[in-house]
Formats: C-alpha cells, sequence, structure tokens
C-alpha cells in the first residue's frame, strides 16, 4: 500500500498518556504515544501483555477516561476534533459509528440471549434509526458479505449455535454496518485456531482494499503483523519504542527489544536455538525518565539513563533508543 | 540411534457421552481419540499438533490415565497402565508426570513454593534428610533463586510458576512428561525461556517427552517428531524437519500454510475452506475429506490406514495408496 505523502491522517494520536489511580499506586499504562493512521493502512501495534496497547486501543473509543482513577493526557484528533474533548454523548456517536472495535473474545462481545441477526444490526437502529425489520435485511446483506453459508437462515440463530471463526465473521459484520472509517481489532484472532485465523486475517485484508478502512490492529503475534501489516508499532511498557514500515521492522530492526523480539519467536522450519530476552517486563508503578528496556538490554550503557524519544533514523522508521540513534548519525557522515 | 521405547500406545479411543435432549433421543457419542498409536522412545520428545478440538488434550490426559480409555492399551515401560488397580497406579505415577497449560491454576494458593516441592516427595516416601538437597538442585538447573522458597505462587510471573511447574514436574526424576501447551499462557519473550529450559532438561535428564500445542512452530522446535491430529486420529507422524520440509498429508500441508510466518510479503498459500467438522457426527470415510483439495469418491470409503510411506514418515492418505493396494 502507497501512501500520498503529505497526505492528512485519518487518526493522530498525539502525546497520549493513560494512568491509573490506584491504591499500590499509580500505574503508568501510556505513556506518551504519538502515531497517525491514514486511509486504508493498517497499522499493528504490537508489544507484550502489559505493554499498554490495549487501553490505547480503548482510550480512541473513548472506553478509558470516563472512571474517577483513570486520567487521560494528549489529544486524538478524528476529522479535526479532538476525541478526548468531547462530551460522552458526542463520543457514542462516533463508536460503532465512524469508529468501530473488533475484541478478541467472539463469544463476550456478542450478547447470547440474542439473534445474531438482530443484534449485528442494533447499530443501525441505534445510529441511523433504521427500523428492527430495515436493520435485520441489511445485517443478512452484512453477514453474507463476510462469509456466513447460508446467511438469511443462520441470522435468526443465538450466537452459541455459531462456530468460533463464524462468531468472529459475525462481529466483524457488526463492526461493519455502519461502514466505519477506522476499525480497531484488538486481538482479533487469537481465539481462533490457525486456518480459521487465515480466514479472518484474509476477510481483513479484502476489507481494506475494497472499502479502504483503516485498521489498527492489536497483536502479539509477529507473524501475524507479517501478514497483514503496512506499518508497524512497536509497544513497550506503555511507549512506543519503534515504528517502521513492516519490511524495515522485520529486515532491519533497530530497537535491541525489538531485535529480541524477532530471535525469540520459533520460525517453523529453523531449527536454531532461540536467544530468549532475559529477565521480566517492567513493573509500571515509576516513572523514569530513561530507557525502559535498559535493565534487560545487552546493550545497556549509561546514556540510557537519559531521557529518550523517539526520533527518525531513516524514512519512516523511528526509533527510541541511544545507540540506534547515535549509530545512524555515524552512517550519515 | 537404537533406543527403546518409554511409552507404547496401542489402539486408544475415547468417547463421550453426550447429554441427551430428551429421555428416549439416542445416546450419541463424542468421538474424541480414536484408535490412536503411537511409541515414544527414551531421550525423545513427540510433539502432537492439531486445532482445538482435535483430541490433542483428550490423548494427554489418556497417557496420563487421567480419564479411563474405552478402548486400547497404554504401556510405560513394557507395564501395561490400563489394567492397573487404582493403587498400583498411584505407586507408578511417579515416573510419569504432567505439565499443565495454566500455571495459575496448577497450584495450591495457600502451599509456599517449599511445600509445593516437598509435596511429590513426601508422597512418595523419600527419605526426608535428602529432600534439601534435591530442592536445591532442581531449584538450581530450573532457574529458581533459592529465596523463592518461602513464597506463595500469586507472588510469581507467569513465567517463574510456570518453572516451578516444571520443577515440581522432574523432581522425582520420571520417565516421561507429558506438557499440555506448557507455553500457550505466557508472553512471547517469556515462552522462548522456557523452550530452550525444556530442550535442555529434557537433555540432561534423558527423559522422554510428549509436547502437545496447537502452535506448530513451537511443537517442531522442542520436538524430534511430530504427530499431527485431526477428530480424534493421527493423521500424519514424521520427524520434525520432515514434516516441514515435505508434509505429505493434505491437512499438514494447509496447517503449514495457514502459519503466519514473521516474514513480510511472503507469497500467500491456498487457504483451507470451510470448519473442522462435529467430533458427534463424523463424516464417513476419511474425516478431512470435506475440506481436502484432492478428494475423490475413494475417500468416502473406509478411514485410511496410518502406513509407512516414507522412512520413518507415516500418513494416513489414499492419495499416496500404490495401484493394486487395497484396504
Amino acid at each position: 500500500m502507497v501512501r500520498e505523502e503529505n497526505k492528512k491522517p485519518l487518526l493522530e494520536v498525539k502525546n497520549l498518556q493513560v494512568e491509573f489511580h490506584m491504591r499500590q499506586g499509580t500505574m503508568y499504562a501510556v505513556r506518551g504515544v504519538n502515531f497517525n493512521l491514514h486511509r486504508g493502512e493498517i497499522l499493528g501495534v504490537v508489544g507484550e501483555s502489559g505493554c499498554g496497547k490495549s487501553v490505547t486501543a480503548n482510550t480512541i473509543l473513548g472506553l478509558i477516561g470516563k472512571k474517577k482513577y483513570e486520567k487521560v493526557y494528549g489529544e486524538i484528533w478524528f476529522h479535526d476534533e479532538d476525541i478526548l474533548k468531547k462530551s460522552e454523548r458526542e463520543q457514542q456517536k462516533l463508536r460503532g459509528n465512524k469508529i468501530a472495535m473488533i475484541f478478541q473474545d467472539p463469544m463476550t462481545a456478542l450478547d447470547p440471549v440474542v439473534k445474531v441477526g438482530k443484534q449485528v444490526g442494533e447499530v443501525l437502529q441505534i445510529h441511523q434509526k433504521k427500523s428492527p425489520k430495515e436493520a435485520f435485511a441489511q445485517a443478512v446483506q452484512q453477514l453474507i458479505k463476510v462469509g456466513i453459508p447460508s446467511a438469511k437462515e443462520r441470522a435468526s440463530d443465538y450466537p452459541f449455535q455459531f462456530s468460533g471463526g463464524m462468531r468472529q465473521r459475525a462481529v466483524i459484520a457488526s463492526s461493519l454496518m455502519c461502514e466505519p472509517e477506522i476499525l480497531i481489532a484488538d486481538e482479533p484472532t487469537t481465539a481462533l485456531d490457525v486456518t480459521i485465523q487465515a480466514q479472518i486475517l484474509d476477510l481483513l485484508r479484502q476489507l481494506r482494499d475494497e472499502n479502504g478502512v483503516a485498521i489498527l490492529l492489536i497483536t502479539h503475534d509477529l507473524g501475524v503483523v507479517a501478514e497483514l501489516c503496512d506499518t508497524v508499532a512497536v509497544m513497550y511498557a506503555g511507549e512506543i519504542v519503534e515504528k517502521a514500515p513492516v519490511q524495515e521492522i522485520f529486515q532491519s530492526p533497530k530497537h535491541p527489544y525489538t531485535q529480541g523480539l524477532l530471535q525469540c519467536i520459533p520460525v517453523p522450519g529453523k531449527k536454531e536455538k532461540l536467544i530468549p530476552i532475559p529477565g521480566q517486563p517492567p513493573k509500571l508503578y515509576e516513572k523514569t525518565p530513561g530507557c525502559k528496556f535498559a535493565q534487560r538490554c545487552p546493550y545497556r550503557s549509561e546514556r540510557c539513563e537519559k531521557e529518550i524519544h523517539l526520533a527518525e533514523i531513516a524514512t519512516d522508521h523511528f526509533v527510541s533508543c541511544w545507540r540506534a540513534q547515535k549509530d545512524g548519525e555515524r552512517d550519515e557522515q | 540411534m537404537n533406543s527403546k521405547a518409554v511409552l507404547e500406545v496401542e489402539g486408544l479411543s475415547k468417547e463421550f457421552d453426550v447429554k441427551r435432549k430428551r429421555f428416549f433421543d439416542k445416546q450419541e457419542k463424542l468421538r474424541a481419540v480414536q484408535d490412536v498409536s503411537l511409541t515414544v522412545l527414551e531421550g525423545e520428545t513427540l510433539g502432537i499438533v492439531g486445532e482445538s478440538g482435535c483430541g490433542k488434550s483428550t490423548l494427554g490426559r489418556l497417557i496420563m490415565r487421567l480419564i479411563e480409555p474405552t478402548a486400547g492399551k497404554i504401556c510405560l515401560d513394557g507395564e501395561d497402565l490400563t489394567s492397573m488397580s487404582q493403587k498400583e497406579l498411584r505407586l507408578r505415577r511417579k515416573d510419569f508426570q504432567m505439565i499443565f497449560q495454566d500455571p495459575y491454576a496448577a497450584f495450591n494458593p495457600r502451599m509456599t513454593v517449599q511445600k509445593i516441592l516437598e509435596e511429590p516427595l513426601q508422597t512418595y516416601q523419600i527419605p526426608r534428610d535428602t529432600w534439601q538437597q534435591k530442592i536445591s538442585e532442581i531449584l538450581e538447573v530450573t532457574g529458581i533463586s533459592p529465596d523463592f522458597l518461602r513464597r506463595y505462587p500469586h507472588e510469581f510471573s507467569g513465567g517463574q510458576r510456570q518453572r516451578i511447574s516444571i520443577a515440581r514436574a522432574i523432581l522425582l526424576n520420571p520417565k516421561l512428561i507429558v506438557a499440555d501447551e506448557p507455553v500457550s499462557a505466557l508472553d512471547v519473550s517469556i515462552q522462548a525461556q522456557i523452550l530452550n529450559l525444556m530442550k535442555e532438561l529434557q537433555k540432561t535428564y534423558r527423559m522422554s517427552m510428549i509436547f502437545i500445542s496447537h502452535n506448530l512452530a513451537s511443537v517442531q522446535y522442542v520436538s524430534d517428531r511430530v504427530a499431527v491430529m485431526y477428530l480424534g486420529r493421527i493423521v500424519e507422524v514424521a520427524s520434525s524437519s520432515q514434516l516441514y520440509e515435505s508434509p505429505m498429508h493434505p491437512y499438514t500441508q494447509a496447517l503449514i500454510a495457514a502459519i503466519p510466518v514473521p516474514v513480510p510479503g511472503r507469497e500467500r498459500k491456498d487457504r483451507l475452506s470451510g470448519e473442522v467438522p462435529s467430533p458427534i457426527h463424523l463424516p464417513k470415510g476419511c474425516a478431512f475429506h470435506l475440506r481436502c483439495p484432492y478428494a475423490t469418491k475413494l475417500c468416502e470409503e473406509g478411514i485410511p490406514p496410518l502406513l509407512e510411506r516414507e522412512p520413518g514418515h507415516f500418513v494416513a492418505c489414499r492419495k499416496y495408496e500404490k495401484d493394486g493396494e487395497k484396504k
């Protein structure tokens, strides 16, 4: 996917910070995240559990920041408006309409006592004030599009009568009803088998190609990222540590964490010894200025305690690592 | 390498009764494992892969004798486990141990690590004066710090808990370890640590291991041989490199093609269409023929036997049947 330069991004996330104030202390879940999402782009956000990738996604949808202990700072620009400044009612108009979400577990995302067709069409009743009958008819059309066999009959089934892959297709269908501009998919295939996962990934790719919808794909699986994404952002301890086009990330990863991740996943057909990343991910209760990965990093030095930000070291390739940034400068000289 | 077989499984089957909707309904059976035979040699790791519902975990539990088989024989070191009484079985259990998927649920939350590790020693009446030595030895090889002994399971991360779980399993020097999805609940960077640890331990202690997982890449990384299961049956067995380089069964081929590989821009192969049929109403003949691109009329008749088509490479598919060969 080639995107034109200077084109205005669809979604701009600027210095997003999310904190949870709890009895144990303050948890800094997202610490200054910046990224843009363009039309027709699939941006993958990868990281291990607790790195803040899901919190970022939920904040974009306005699902975080309502409760007293949740604090959100920064800006999220969508169509010249800052989503975070909007009221709950205004946010509701966006949610499921212009920005839709696909959740990880299709069984908990669906209401077990409502027929699938009714659930899928429900968004139309809410956002477009369609009659239940119209909504149901359109839901059937959408179910056909996402590849549910004999959709007309299956629309009157309940979610438990669907298999896992079919449920996820139904969830995707309901997220597409209002023709959203942005689709946020939080681990959409993690609960599915590999052969079904492949089918769902194909479906997402097809949606992008046909409707030009922008997809924010949140996953921990680098294989899924390589298959589907155009751009990749690697998150660690609430920060984006590296962001680059998908080819760059896999061929010349610059951040030691990205390099470590790539070395520690078994690749079918290769028997070389895996090199694990030593140690554990850090606790998120402290706010230290330096590199969060330093404790586990093989190239750690004194400069790593200084504050570090993402910097562009090659075209579209951003890294937040002193070593990579300094080495990059040396190459240019 | 001419090692002797540690585990021999013959014609193992397990049927579960399906709950009847009405009293006079016919009793339906869910055939979770059907006629599975396999051997595990001394010091060998056999991987078992398959999608959810293929019966791989049921097979693991059957081998552990956690559930009773409907038919078949399980022999450990030449001794038939299926005919043993519960009492005899209990004494034999120290020779085959299990590592579970969820390291959060595998421990009693009220026991310290010390207690957790002492329990098997106490059960099998190992002399008390050797306990401390055994425990410190196992802590060292599994990479657990001795300060952990006084702490409780909830204080540890998933990776550390899985280490404790492994330590508990190998404490009594078992001949066989059954590991059911041991790394699936862990983060990727931690998965590699545990996979490497299991590989090392298996080498040092020359244990046999059955490694069950849905993730073909990690199965292949730790296993010497891999068995692929589909709807309760083993459809292909081969050495792990053979299986990846030249898979013979169409299901294995599709499975390998479906794995997302961390290499961008890779050409996508044909996807498998459809989903796994229900194990209650199994299709006639080869269970895979409904999704198989090479299916012929022949595939609907009778179940293809698992036969050695190349040295060490077993496959159950009509495609490789030579002319004149009849079932």
